[in-house]
């Protein structure tokens, strides 16, 4: 349902897939703060995410919130229509870093440290 | 509210919300008098969904067998959806518009609703909570498409 990987520089990509909603949102939820700890940046790819509900906005918020905290990079990426429409209709998405894809995420947050 | 009526009614849990979403496009995709377009029909979904999960989280969360009954409404001009449960309610001009650098983990909900459907109603009946949803058609009726008007 979820699956990690590593990235450059220690940073960490979260792959959520299907709905993030209801048990999957408090998945998320629990994937991130350890993927946190880990290094310096987490980026969740959005490209299997099929339908968002306002408990996955919840999860992704969690998120940065305990990035900006914690002074880690928290970024989504491959966003579809309906997860974009949504974060515009709940003026989230001028708050998240959204990137193509997420190799440019991670290009991101490397040109940021370097 | 005249029109067909159809009603679904499902244990209250979230786990059954893909189930009601996928009966709500079912109905919208086979009954021929719903002239909703693909993202209409998504955007209701998405409505219900939250509907059903404020039922669930706050109306029906003190009852030992929470229970989800959702009516589908169709009209001549407009599809609705109805959500019951045995909560207090809310008043939907009174939810605030999300303030999204204030980075609230919660309280999307009804936002939600209000920004997917053309209305949000809301009413007691017979004990109940119930929330009306409502998407006026977008599509010209099937007589009109196929003669190209």
């Amino acid at each position: 349902m979820i699956s990690g990987s590593d990235g450059p520089a220690g940073c960490t990509v979260l792959r959520p897939r299907g709905d993030l909603a209801g048990e999957r949102a408090a998945a998320l939820r629990g994937e991130i703060a350890p993927a946190m700890a880990r290094g310096p940046g987490v980026v969740v790819d959005m490209s299997e995410v099929a339908f968002v509900d306002s408990e996955g906005l919840g999860a992704l918020v969690s998120g940065l919130k305990a990035a900006r905290q914690g002074g880690r990079r928290f970024a989504l990426c491959a966003l579809r229509p309906h997860a974009e429409a949504l974060l515009e209709v709940t003026r989230l998405r001028r708050v998240f870093e959204a990137y193509p894809d997420v190799a440019s995420a991670f290009a991101a947050m490397e040109e940021e440290r370097a | 509210m005249t029109g067909d009526r159809f009603e679904i009614v499902v244990p209250g849990s979230p786990r059954h919300l893909r189930a009601v979403r996928s009966m709500l496009r079912a109905a919208a995709e086979n009954l021929k008098d719903v002239r909703l377009s693909d993202r209409a029909v998504a955007d209701l979904q998405l409505a219900l969904h939250e509907a059903c999960i404020n039922a669930i989280r706050h109306g029906e969360k003190d009852r030992p067998h929470p229970v989800l009954r959702v009516a589908i409404i169709v009209e001549m001009d407009r599809l609705t959806v109805e959500v019951r449960d045995h909560g207090p309610g809310f008043d939907p001009e009174r939810v605030p518009v999300p303030d999204g650098a204030a980075l609230r983990e919660g309280g999307y909900g009804v936002h939600i609703m209000r920004k997917s459907v053309d209305e949000v109603s809301v009413r007691r009946e017979g004990g109940e909570f119930v929330v009306a949803l409502t998407r006026i058609y977008d599509r010209g009726p099937a007589s009109a498409a196929r003669s190209g008007k």
